[in-house]
């Protein structure tokens, strides 16, 4: 346990570590900017997924807004808890994106988890849990591998987790294994573009609306008036 | 409006793959500062604070709920108002399940200086569950430097602040370990960003803390959040 100090060295040392604190929340700026300009790619495959107001296009999971947060939550027939529970590690992150997520539709972002487990499995499992975002199944479509590998090798051989990162390489089948990672998708005129995915601990600070926003194709824009509100007091 | 140019799926990787390799110095940098602040020295809470919970007087230290750490959120309610901030109650919502704190052995709790009547009303709109403790008959919010002596009349929330403490208990004592606010608050909002505050760290075994912390596997001790059990 560290040492007992008076106010003022208290004070001194937090001071020192303020300093630091505030140059990575900087570095978190210029990182949030440069994801911003990453460059868009349509996406061509059209997708369709199960949810609780039917059969919907990736399009239409905008729901009329022009920017999409989707998490790609582990629930399939190889996690942990199959067939009733989603993954233990996903269930702990969507407990704070549940509530952040209330605070992203009003600045125009739509946010939706997306599972291979059929809709009853995922709807049943969302009750237990108390969770209010919206979920949808992608059962019968590539969509959660397309979106974890962006290469031909890594589509046929499973490999590349994490744009190749060396960690896991060995472990992850991609063609097998569910994966968790968070992905962002601007609609323009009509054509659905892919602008992030992150993965592994690239999602750990994710769960805050701020950091959400920040994931953004768009970023933060200027704050609106009017926003934040209660999550409650939005219309 | 300006937007960045349309690609393949190859460059859009390899673009993306840039920005990956800032993105884990960013992290590996966020660690290097979490394991800092757990060598931060601690700081003696000498007064004996009482706070108001919905059933009576409660002590400062009955805020740990018998755990060793407490993160405590200064949320602006002021006295004469009837709804606590906006901007705070965006904070709250983001607070994931406390039972992952617990598991932790770390609480949660928002003090306001609002008498505990209307912050009881205004928790239950809400729909909240987190412990939330006023502190209108103490000078617990005026001591940490969040509330003005007086509340101010036609000031936003009477003047009142935000800021967010980290306090330690060994036995009787109680430490306060740590304080951040403003964008300091905003980056939080996963179980892991509040866990990086406080003195034990995420409590797994690649961090980098002083000798004899709790540390265990990572990605083990968590449950759902209905199955820790006691």
């Amino acid at each position: 346990m560290s040492r007992v100090g008076t106010r003022d060295e208290w004070l001194e040392a937090r001071v020192a570590l303020l300093a630091e604190e505030k140059e990575l929340t900087r570095r978190s700026d210029e990182l949030a900017r440069r994801r911003q300009e990453l460059p868009w790619v349509p996406v061509e495959q059209e997708y369709e997924f199960d949810t609780d107001d039917g059969r919907k296009t990736l399009a239409e999971l905008f729901d009329g807004r022009s920017q999409l947060i989707v998490y790609h939550f582990m629930f399939g027939s190889t996690t942990p808890g199959w067939p009733e529970a989603g993954c233990p590690g996903c269930s702990y992150t969507a407990d704070s994106l549940d509530g952040a997520a209330l605070h992203l539709p009003p600045r125009g972002v739509t946010f939706v988890a997306v599972s291979r487990a059929p809709l009853e499995q995922i709807e049943a499992y969302k009750r237990r849990m108390g969770w209010r975002f919206p979920w949808v199944s992608a059962q019968g479509t590539d969509f959660n591998l397309d979106f974890s590998v962006f290469t031909e090798e890594g589509r046929r051989t499973g490999q590349g987790f994490n744009f190749g990162t060396p960690k896991h390489a060995e472990e992850i089948d991609l063609r097998r294994d569910e994966l968790h990672g968070l992905s962002a998708f601007i609609l323009e005129d009509g054509v659905v573009y892919h602008a992030y995915s992150a993965y592994d601990r690239g999602t750990d600070a994710l769960n805050a609306t701020w950091a959400l926003l920040d994931r953004t194709a768009l970023g933060r824009g200027d704050e609106p008036e009017g926003w934040p509100l209660r999550h409650d007091e939005y219309t | 409006m300006d937007v960045p140019p349309v690609v393949s799926k190859s460059e859009w990787e390899e673009a993306r793959r840039e920005v990956l390799a800032k993105e884990k110095e960013q992290t590996r940098a966020r660690d290097a500062l979490a394991a800092e602040r757990r060598r931060l020295p601690r700081l003696r809470v000498d007064k004996d604070y009482v706070l108001q919970g919905p059933d009576g007087e409660v002590p400062l230290g009955d805020l740990f709920e018998g755990r060793r750490q407490l993160i405590l959120y200064h949320f602006m309610f002021g006295p004469n108002q009837d709804v606590g901030c906006d901007g705070c109650s965006m904070v709250v919502d983001q607070i994931g399940h406390l039972a992952h704190f617990h598991a932790r052995d770390t609480s949660f709790a928002l003090v306001s200086r609002a008498p505990i009547e209307k912050i009881e009303t205004y928790r239950a709109r809400m729909g909240w569950t987190i412990p939330w403790y006023s502190s209108f008959a103490s000078d617990f919010n005026v001591d940490f430097g969040v509330s003005p002596p007086e509340p101010r009349v036609g000031v936003y929330q009477d003047g009142e602040t935000f800021a967010l403490d980290v306090f330690y208990r060994d036995g009787d004592e109680i430490f306060q370990t740590y304080r951040t606010d403003r964008r300091g608050v905003e980056a939080l909002g996963s179980v892991w960003s509040f866990l990086d505050l406080t003195p034990f760290g995420r409590q797994e075994e690649w961090e980098d803390s002083p000798t004899g912390y709790p540390q265990g596997k990572p990605y083990e001790w968590w449950r759902r959040h209905d199955e820790y059990g006691d």
